[in-house]
C-alpha cells in the first residue's frame, strides 16, 4: 500500500511538468542567427540553412531562423548594444558572425560558448590551425571559423577593353598600385572625368600597404604615420585628387553597378554582389564581363594581402539550445557543406579536408565565369602572396571607421578644390598633414 | 417471481448474520468517503474543472485573437493613414512641379532632369514616412520612365524605394536604410548605401497588380488602400507585402502608387509567438479562401518552437471550442476572425494557432493528474477508514480479551465511558459469580475480616489462649480449670480481649469465631504474630 501511494505521489509530482514539457521537446528548438553571407541579396547561407532545416534539423527538431543578414560592422554595433542591454536593442541571437574585435569589445566574453566544451580535439584538429588560433581569445575558442576571404582586384573587362583599345593600357599595369593609379588618372582624362577605381576599404589599403613596405601601421595610440605611410599615401592621394579614385561611401560594388567606376579592390566575398549588368543613368543596361586578379602590390613592396573572414560566435543559453547550435555548426563546417557555402560566396574553406578533397572539384564545377575567374585569382594569391591578419585591438573598429571617414572627407574636399596644374605633390602632402593633425600627430 | 423471493430471503438471512463491528464501521466509513467523493466530483464538475481544458484553451485563444486583432488593425490602420498622407503630399509636389514647368505627368517620360528634381523633392518625405511608420520599407513609383526607347521601357517606372538594411523590431531610430530603387545621386547626397541589387527604376512586371492599379478609377484614397499578397522581392532574400495607395494627378487619375513594405522578417520580429500553458501561440494575418488559411499569402508572426512554415496552406475544420488547422503533416488548433485589413482579393483574417500536439499533451496530462488525484484520494480515504475502524474497535477488542482472560478490574481503563460502564457491569457480575463459586468475600467484608484478624494479633499470649478455648467450644466456666486460673482472671482477660478486638460481648466474639470458621480462616485468629 505504502509503495503504491509513493508511486502515485511521485507520478503526481512529476506529471504536470513532464507532460507539457515532453510535448514541447517534440517541437523544434528555434535558433536565431545574425550573419553576413549574402547582404541584402539572395543568401547562399540562407539556402544552406533551409537545407539544414529540411534535413538534419527536421530529424533532430532544430530550426535555424535568420533574423539579420548584414555586415560585420553592423553586427558589431548590434552585439555590443545588446550585450550592454542598451535601450531599444534586440536580444542577442543564438549565433552571430563576428571578428575578434567584437568579442574583445564585449563587456563579458563569458556570455559566449567556448567551442572546446562541445568540439573534441579531433574535431578541432580538422580546422586549419591558424584559423583556430585566430578564434581563440583569452584561451577560449569563441569564434568558430566558417569561411576565409582575401582581397582581390575586380575589373569590368567590357569597359576596360574599350579604354585599353584606345589608350594602350594593359591589365598588367594593374599589378602594382603605382600602375593602377597611373591608369586611373589616364582613365579620368580619357573618359571626361569618370572615376576608374574604387577601394572597398581605404583603411585596408593603407594598413597592408604600410606593412608591405616594411613599415608599422599601428602604434600604441593608433596610427603610426611612418614614412611607409607617406609612401603608400602619395600615389593614392595624387590619383584621388585627379579624380581617379572613388571617394563616396558605400561598397565598391555600387559604382561598378552604375558604371561610375570600372575597377575595384574588394573582398573576394563581394563577388556575390557584383552584377553582370551595368545600368546607366538613362536607364539603359549593358551586360558585362569581369576579370579578377590578385590584389595589386607596391613595386618595391612585399606581396602581402589582407586575409579576412569572420567566424561564428554562439551565445550561452541552455544546454539544449547550445547543443542544438553545435549540431548546426558541425553540419555547416563539415567539408561538403563548407565547400558548397564558400564557393557560392567567394570564400575559402576552413578545414584541410575541404581544401584537399572537395575544393578542387567544386572549382571545376563552377559555372559562373565570374566565380571561375575569382578562384583562379584566389589560388594564384594563395601561391604567391603572404596573408596579413589584422592585429587584435580593442580600438580597431574605431580607428577603421574614423580613418575611412576622414580620408574620404579630406580627399573629397581637396579634390573639389584641386585644379589641373596645381602642385599635385604639395596638395597630397597637405591632405596628409590635415589627416595627421586630425589624429594629433 | 420465485427467484426474487429467493434473493429477498437470502438478503434477510445475511442481515440476520452477525457482522463484526469493525467491518460494519468500515462499511460506514467507506460509504461516507464515497459520498464525499461524489459530492466533490459534483462540485468540481459544476465548477468546470473536468473536461474544460477545451473551454480554457478557447478562452486563451479568444483573448489572444482579440488582442492580435486590435494590434494588427491598429498597426495596419496607422500605415494606411501615413500612406494616404504621403500620397497627398506627393500629388501636391507633383502638381506644383508640373505646373511650374507647364507640363503633364506624361511629360515626365524621357525627362531625367525633371524626374531627378521630383525625386529630390520627394526623398525627404518618403524618408520621414519610413522612419515614422512601423514598416520595413517605403516606396513611391510614378507611371513614367527615364528612357522610353529603352528595351525595358514598357515595364519600367521611375520611383524611389527605401528599405531597412538591418531591421530590428525594437528600435527604428538608428537603423541602416538602403536605397533599393531610384536615382543614385540622390542616395549619395543622402549618404545612403545602394542596395546590393539596386536598380534605377521599378520593374512593373514584378509589382503585383501594378497595371490594374493604373487603370483603376479612384474615389476616396481612404477606400483605396490595398495590401498585395506576399511575394518574394526580386533580388532579396525576403518575402514582402506592399501596402498600395494610388497617387493621383490633378485630374484625379492614378499616375502612380506609394506605400509601405512589411517584410516577413519584420512580421516575424514584430509578432513573436506567445508562450501559453498549452504551447506557443502563433499570430498570422492571412487570407481565408473557403476552408483554407493561406499562410503563403499572408504575414506571419514568429512560429519559433513549432513546425509551421510560411509556405503552409492550412485546411480549416471548425469545432465547438476551436477550429483545427491542418497543414497535412502537422495540425494546429486555433481561432480566426476577419479583419478590416484589405488584401488584393478581399479582407484578411487574423488567426492565432497552437500546435495540437502541445495542447493535447497538456490536456492529457491534466486528465491523468485528475485521475491520479482521485485515486490518491480514494486510496488515502480507504486507508484512513481502515485505520480509524481499527483504532475504534481496538479498545473493544482489548476489553473483550481482558474479560476473557479475567483481567478486568472494573475501573475506567478504556477511555470510552460506555465501554467502561459495560466493563464495570460485566466485572461486577463476574465477581459476584466468582464469590459464589470460590467463597471469596466481597472487598468490604474482606476488609472487615482482615482488620479483625489484625486486631487479634495484638492479643497477649494469655488472652490468645483464652480465645483458643472459646474457639475450641469451651464455656467460660470450664476455663479456670483448664487454664489453672481463677474465674476472676478469666473475666479480666475477656474484658481485654473484647476491648482489643473492638467487640462488646462474648456472643459477638463467638459470631466472629463462627464466621472465621465458616470461611476456614480460623488460623488467622490463632496464629501467633
Amino acid at each position: 500500500m505504502k509503495r503504491f501511494l509513493s508511486i502515485l505521489l511521485c507520478m503526481l509530482l512529476l506529471l504536470p511538468a513532464a507532460g507539457c514539457d515532453s510535448a514541447r521537446e517534440e517541437q523544434p528548438i528555434t535558433l536565431t542567427i545574425w550573419h553576413v553571407y549574402g547582404g541584402q541579396t539572395d543568401s547562399p547561407l540562407n539556402d544552406l540553412i533551409e537545407k539544414f532545416n529540411q534535413t538534419v534539423g527536421k530529424e533532430l527538431h532544430i530550426s535555424v531562423q535568420v533574423t539579420s543578414v548584414t555586415n560585420t560592422n553592423t553586427i558589431h554595433e548590434g552585439v555590443l548594444a545588446a550585450a550592454n542591454n542598451d535601450p531599444g536593442t534586440p536580444e542577442l541571437p543564438d549565433m552571430f558572425i563576428s571578428y575578434p574585435k567584437t568579442v574583445l569589445a564585449m563587456p563579458d566574453e563569458e556570455i559566449l560558448v567556448d567551442y572546446r566544451d562541445y568540439f573534441s580535439e579531433e574535431e578541432l584538429s580538422a580546422f586549419l590551425p591558424a584559423f583556430i588560433e585566430e578564434g581563440t581569445i583569452h584561451d577560449r575558442l569563441v569564434i568558430l571559423p566558417v569561411a576565409k576571404s582575401t582581397e582581390v582586384l575586380f575589373v569590368n573587362k567590357t569597359l576596360f577593353d574599350r579604354f585599353a583599345a584606345e589608350t594602350g593600357v594593359t591589365l598588367k599595369d594593374l599589378d602594382t598600385w603605382e600602375g593602377l593609379y597611373e591608369t586611373a588618372v589616364l582613365y579620368a582624362q580619357w573618359s571626361g572625368g569618370k572615376t576608374f577605381f574604387v577601394h572597398d576599404y581605404h583603411f585596408n589599403y593603407l594598413q597592408v600597404g604600410v606593412e608591405s613596405l616594411g613599415g608599422t601601421f599601428f602604434d600604441e595610440d593608433g596610427i603610426a604615420f611612418s614614412p611607409a605611410f607617406s609612401k603608400a599615401w602619395e600615389p593614392y592621394a595624387e590619383a584621388a585628387l585627379q579624380g581617379g579614385v572613388w571617394l563616396y561611401g558605400g561598397y565598391a560594388t555600387e559604382p561598378l553597378r552604375t558604371g561610375d567606376t570600372i575597377a575595384s579592390v574588394a573582398s573576394s566575398a563581394s563577388v556575390l554582389y557584383y552584377s553582370d549588368i551595368v545600368t546607366y543613368s538613362d536607364n539603359t543596361s549593358e551586360e558585362i564581363e569581369y576579370i579578377v586578379r590578385p590584389c595589386p602590390v607596391f613595386e618595391d613592396g612585399d606581396k602581402l594581402v589582407m586575409q579576412r573572414g569572420a567566424g561564428i560566435c554562439t551565445v550561452r543559453s541552455t544546454p539544449e539550445r547550445e547543443k542544438a547550435a553545435m549540431v548546426f555548426l558541425k553540419w555547416l563546417t563539415a567539408p561538403e557543406q563548407n565547400v558548397e557555402l564558400v564557393t557560392r560566396l567567394g570564400y575559402m574553406p576552413v578545414t584541410q579536408e575541404a581544401f584537399d578533397t572537395y575544393l578542387p572539384q567544386a572549382i571545376e564545377e563552377l559555372e559562373d565565369p565570374k566565380y571561375r575567374e575569382l578562384y583562379r585569382a584566389f589560388l594564384q594569391t594563395q601561391e604567391e602572396y603572404t596573408f596579413y591578419t589584422s592585429p587584435q585591438r580593442d580600438d580597431y573598429l574605431a580607428i577603421e571607421t574614423s580613418l575611412e571617414e576622414q580620408v574620404r572627407l579630406l580627399l573629397s574636399a581637396a579634390a573639389k578644390n584641386y585644379q589641373a596644374g596645381d602642385d599635385l605633390k604639395a596638395a597630397a602632402q597637405a591632405v596628409l598633414q590635415e589627416l595627421k593633425t586630425y589624429y594629433g600627430k | 417471481m420465485g427467484r426474487i423471493k429467493e434473493i429477498l430471503r437470502l438478503t434477510a438471512q445475511i442481515k440476520k448474520q452477525s457482522v463484526s463491528m469493525q467491518r460494519r464501521l468500515l462499511l460506514y466509513w467507506f460509504s461516507m468517503v464515497l459520498a464525499i467523493a461524489a459530492a466533490l466530483l459534483l462540485i468540481l464538475s459544476v465548477a468546470g474543472v473536468f473536461n474544460n481544458q477545451s473551454q480554457k484553451v478557447h478562452e486563451t485563444l479568444q483573448l489572444q485573437l482579440d488582442n492580435a486583432q486590435i494590434q494588427l488593425e491598429q498597426h495596419m490602420e496607422s500605415l494606411e493613414a501615413y500612406t494616404i498622407a504621403l500620397s497627398e503630399q506627393i500629388s501636391r509636389e507633383l502638381d506644383s512641379l508640373l505646373t511650374e514647368n507647364g507640363m503633364t505627368v506624361a511629360d515626365l517620360n524621357d525627362n531625367p532632369e525633371l524626374l531627378q528634381r521630383l525625386q529630390e523633392n520627394l526623398m525627404p518625405r518618403l524618408y520621414m514616412a519610413l522612419q515614422l511608420s512601423r514598416c520595413s520599407g517605403a516606396y513611391l513609383v510614378l507611371n513614367a520612365t527615364t528612357n522610353t526607347s529603352s528595351d525595358k521601357a514598357s515595364h519600367s517606372a521611375s520611383g524611389l524605394y527605401l528599405r531597412y538594411a538591418n531591421f530590428h523590431a525594437k528600435g527604428a531610430a538608428d537603423q541602416d536604410v538602403v536605397f533599393f530603387r531610384g536615382i543614385p545621386e540622390i542616395a549619395r547626397a543622402e549618404r545612403l548605401e545602394l542596395h546590393n541589387r539596386w536598380n534605377l527604376e521599378f520593374d512593373t512586371d514584378l509589382f503585383p497588380g501594378y497595371d490594374a492599379w493604373m487603370q483603376t478609377e479612384v474615389g476616396r484614397l481612404a477606400d483605396s488602400c490595398r495590401w498585395t499578397e506576399r511575394f518574394r522581392l526580386t533580388d532579396t532574400w525576403e518575402d514582402v507585402q506592399l501596402l498600395c495607395v494610388p497617387i493621383l494627378d490633378k485630374s484625379g487619375k492614378v499616375c502612380g502608387l506609394c506605400g509601405m513594405e512589411l517584410s516577413s522578417l519584420y512580421c516575424y520580429l514584430s509578432y513573436p509567438e506567445l508562450n501559453s500553458s498549452f504551447g506557443p501561440i502563433i499570430t498570422v494575418l492571412a487570407p481565408v479562401e473557403g476552408t483554407k488559411l493561406l499562410l503563403d499569402k499572408g504575414m506571419n508572426g514568429s512560429a519559433d518552437g513549432t513546425f509551421l512554415t510560411d509556405a503552409d496552406t492550412l485546411s480549416i475544420r471548425d469545432g465547438r471550442y476551436f477550429s483545427t488547422y491542418s497543414s497535412g503533416s502537422d495540425r494546429y488548433i486555433g481561432l480566426h476572425s476577419e479583419t478590416e485589413v484589405l488584401g488584393a482579393d478581399g479582407g484578411l483574417s487574423v488567426a492565432v494557432l497552437i500546435p495540437e500536439s502541445t495542447y493535447a499533451a497538456c490536456r492529457d496530462t491534466n486528465r491523468l493528474v485528475l485521475i491520479l488525484c482521485s485515486l490518491l484520494l480514494l486510496a488515502t480515504t480507504a486507508g484512513l477508514s481502515v485505520f480509524l475502524s481499527k483504532r475504534f474497535v481496538q479498545p473493544i477488542l482489548q476489553t473483550i480479551q481482558a474479560i476473557r482472560s479475567e483481567e478486568v478490574t472494573g475501573e475506567g481503563e478504556t477511555g470510552i465511558s460506555e465501554l467502561d460502564e459495560l466493563v464495570a457491569f460485566v466485572s461486577s457480575r463476574s465477581n459476584a459469580k466468582a464469590l459464589q463459586r470460590e467463597n471469596v468475600l466481597p472487598p468490604d467484608m474482606e476488609e472487615l475480616f482482615r482488620s479483625f484478624a489484625d486486631r487479634a494479633k495484638t492479643l497477649s499470649t494469655a488472652e490468645r489462649t483464652i480465645m483458643k478455648y472459646y474457639i475450641d467450644g469451651h464455656e467460660i466456666t470450664e476455663i479456670p480449670e483448664l487454664a489453672f486460673i481463677s474465674i476472676h482472671t478469666v473475666k479480666k482477660h475477656n474484658s481485654n480481649i473484647y476491648q482489643k478486638l473492638g467487640i462488646s460481648s462474648r456472643d459477638e466474639l463467638m459470631l466472629y469465631i463462627d464466621l472465621f470458621r465458616r470461611l476456614d480462616r480460623l488460623n488467622e485468629l490463632t496464629d501467633t504474630p
